[in-house]
């Protein structure tokens, strides 16, 4: 069951640049006027922009969508990247934006071809340890 | 209402959300149901095809109904109580209709071929009844729009998650329901009968131990204030109708439940009864006037919602405690989305809203849950947003303007029948 509410043109054109050219380090994205379309006013997220910071990004009493170029390294040595997907809903948030972001999501998902598969849904900072980010996505192949 | 934030055009859709406790109705967007009425329901078999009464006046059935909390509290010769559900699934056809009708007339007080409806139901519905219902309601009630949303993953949308455990305590039974990416793992849910009405059970049986005698309000004439355990002052109502005793349990479970919002508490260790004891008591009068404090008893009452092993009557039998109920549904997902779920366990239902309900949930499951994985309970702090949090998420996506393109409409219906639920509504 889905909500309906559609992927803004931006949104694809953004990612694939981030993909392709890695142009930034991450985009987050918001549901405006019946569509999900990329924030305007947020940090672009330049290049190298750390982790940390990318999480200080997110609002503590509003919903977003985010994708993060994670680097990391595995056990054995290997470095690794990969683009995770982030749903942030903050239990603090209103319930109109937990439904409507929470029905939406699988619309966007879908459009952001090669995120990896481990999706992360996040409902507070802890959520969003770095450590335990690269746990669950390092568990996909 | 804000839908109009959101670009929502205003569809003017309804939403019905039916438990076993009570159905839920209102228009979409805004915030709360607008009614709600008991699913149980005063029934009386007629020889001859009487009218049916309701608050406004009769209507021709083939038995007389009685619906709506005024009616029903009325005492009647030989009024059965019943109900248009059986776990939590429409058995009753006939009745649900004269429900709708009701609600439809009277409460919503509006044309049903003007507003797409939203019904929710049950994770487990059949698909027979999916269609049946489908089909009711563009055949008899004309609906422009229809929509059939499983009310789990309302629920945890609602609480901002696609996927999530959904633990629904209700009156009759007690579910675990796995949501992920937005749909139902129906092979993984459980359920379990230790729930609301099993509460109100366990009080009378307290009371019939303490040999306090539950006078339910309608069998009360005049009543005199007394002491603290004085027994009670009371005369009977004059000319008392011959009542059933489905009617008579009705009315005293009603008080139970009263007692039980206002007195019961969880205890949030297992149950032990020498630091209980020294717990403040609780105050509580009866309809009929006698009242006394109320200690350990408020405890003892709801351990066998987390640990059905106290229960007498049930030794050697196989209900699930509510941690169990919620263990054993996660056990059946594939291991790798057990995280997932342990990480956001969505409790709603009204029975959650006894006193310490979540925090010994909480207890209980992070003793049973693999270190290595996150444990996280979620309880919306309002009660209204814990009963009704399937009707509010209803509303939420029923008003939405991009949600249009989602309904089943009138003429997709005539075109393919009653199947195409399934499809449009998965």
């Amino acid at each position: 069951m889905a909500s309906g509410v559609k992927v803004g043109k931006d949104v694809e054109k953004q990612f694939d640049e981030m993909k392709l050219g890695h142009t930034s380090s991450f985009i987050l994205m918001g549901i405006n006027n019946g569509a999900i379309e990329v924030m305007k006013n947020a940090k672009k997220g330049e290049e190298g922009t750390s982790y940390e910071e990318f999480v200080a990004d997110l609002p503590q009493d509003d919903c977003r969508y985010a994708v993060y170029d994670l680097g990391y390294t595995l056990k054995d040595g290997r470095e690794q990247e990969k683009l995770v997907f982030i749903a942030w809903c903050p239990d603090t948030a209103h319930v109109k934006k937990k439904m409507i972001y929470a029905s939406s999501k699988d619309a966007l998902v879908k459009k952001l071809k090669g995120v990896s598969q481990q999706l992360i849904q996040a409902s507070d900072y802890s959520d969003l340890e770095y450590k335990s980010v690269v746990e669950k996505v390092s568990m996909s192949k | 209402m804000s839908g109009g934030v959101y670009g929502g055009d205003e569809v003017g859709a309804l939403v019905f959300d039916y438990g076993s406790f009570s159905i839920r109705s209102g228009y979409a967007g805004e915030d709360n149901p607008k009614s709600e009425v008991p699913t149980a329901v005063g029934m009386m078999d007629v020889a001859d095809a009487e009218k049916m009464e309701t608050e406004d006046g009769p209507v021709a059935s083939q038995s007389k109904y009685y619906i709506d909390t005024n009616s029903i509290r009325v005492a009647r010769n030989d009024m059965e109580m019943t109900s248009c559900l059986k776990e939590g699934m429409v058995e009753n056809w006939d009745l649900f209709e004269q429900m709708l009708d009701y609600v439809y007339k009277r409460h919503l007080r509006s044309e049903s071929n003007m507003h797409p409806v939203l019904m929710s139901e049950p994770a487990w519905n059949s698909k027979g009844k999916r269609e049946k219902l489908t089909e009711l309601m563009f055949e008899k009630y004309n609906v422009p729009a229809f929509f059939l949303c499983k009310n789990a993953v309302l629920s945890a949308f609602a609480n901002g998650r696609s996927t999530g455990l959904v633990l629904d305590s209700g009156a009759t039974h007690t579910t675990a329901v796995p949501v992920y990416d937005g749909y139902v793992l129906s092979q993984a849910i459980v359920k379990s009968p230790l729930a609301g009405d099993y509460i109100s059970m366990e009080c009378k049986k307290q009371m019939d131990e303490q040999n306090i005698e539950i006078v339910p309000p309608y069998m009360i004439g005049s009543k005199e204030a007394v002491g603290e355990g004085e027994p009670a002052k009371w005369t009977k109502r004059d000319k008392l109708p011959e009542v059933t005793k489905s009617f008579h349990n009705y009315m005293v479970k009603d008080v139970m439940q009263d007692f039980a919002a206002s007195v019961l508490q969880v205890s949030d260790a297992p149950y032990d009864e020498s630091p209980i004891d020294s717990m403040p008591t609780v105050h509580y009068e009866m309809p009929n006037g006698y009242n006394i404090d109320f200690g350990s008893e408020r405890f003892k009452i709801c351990e066998g919602l987390f640990d059905p092993s106290v229960i007498k009557e049930a030794q050697g039998n196989s209900m699930l405690g509510t941690g169990h109920v919620v263990t054993t549904s996660v056990g059946m997902c594939d291991i790798d989305i057990r995280p997932s779920l342990y990480s956001s366990v969505i409790t709603v239902g009204g029975n959650t809203m006894l006193q310490g309900y979540i925090d010994r949930l909480t207890r209980d499951l992070s003793t049973k849950t693999p270190p290595s994985m996150r444990l996280k309970v979620l309880a919306s702090a309002t009660t209204a947003e814990r009963r009704f949090s399937s009707w509010i998420g209803g509303s939420i996506l029923a008003s939405l303007g991009s949600f249009q393109q989602m309904w089943i409409s009138k003429q997709e219906y005539e075109e393919s029948g009653k199947v195409c639920v399934e499809r449009k509504c998965p």
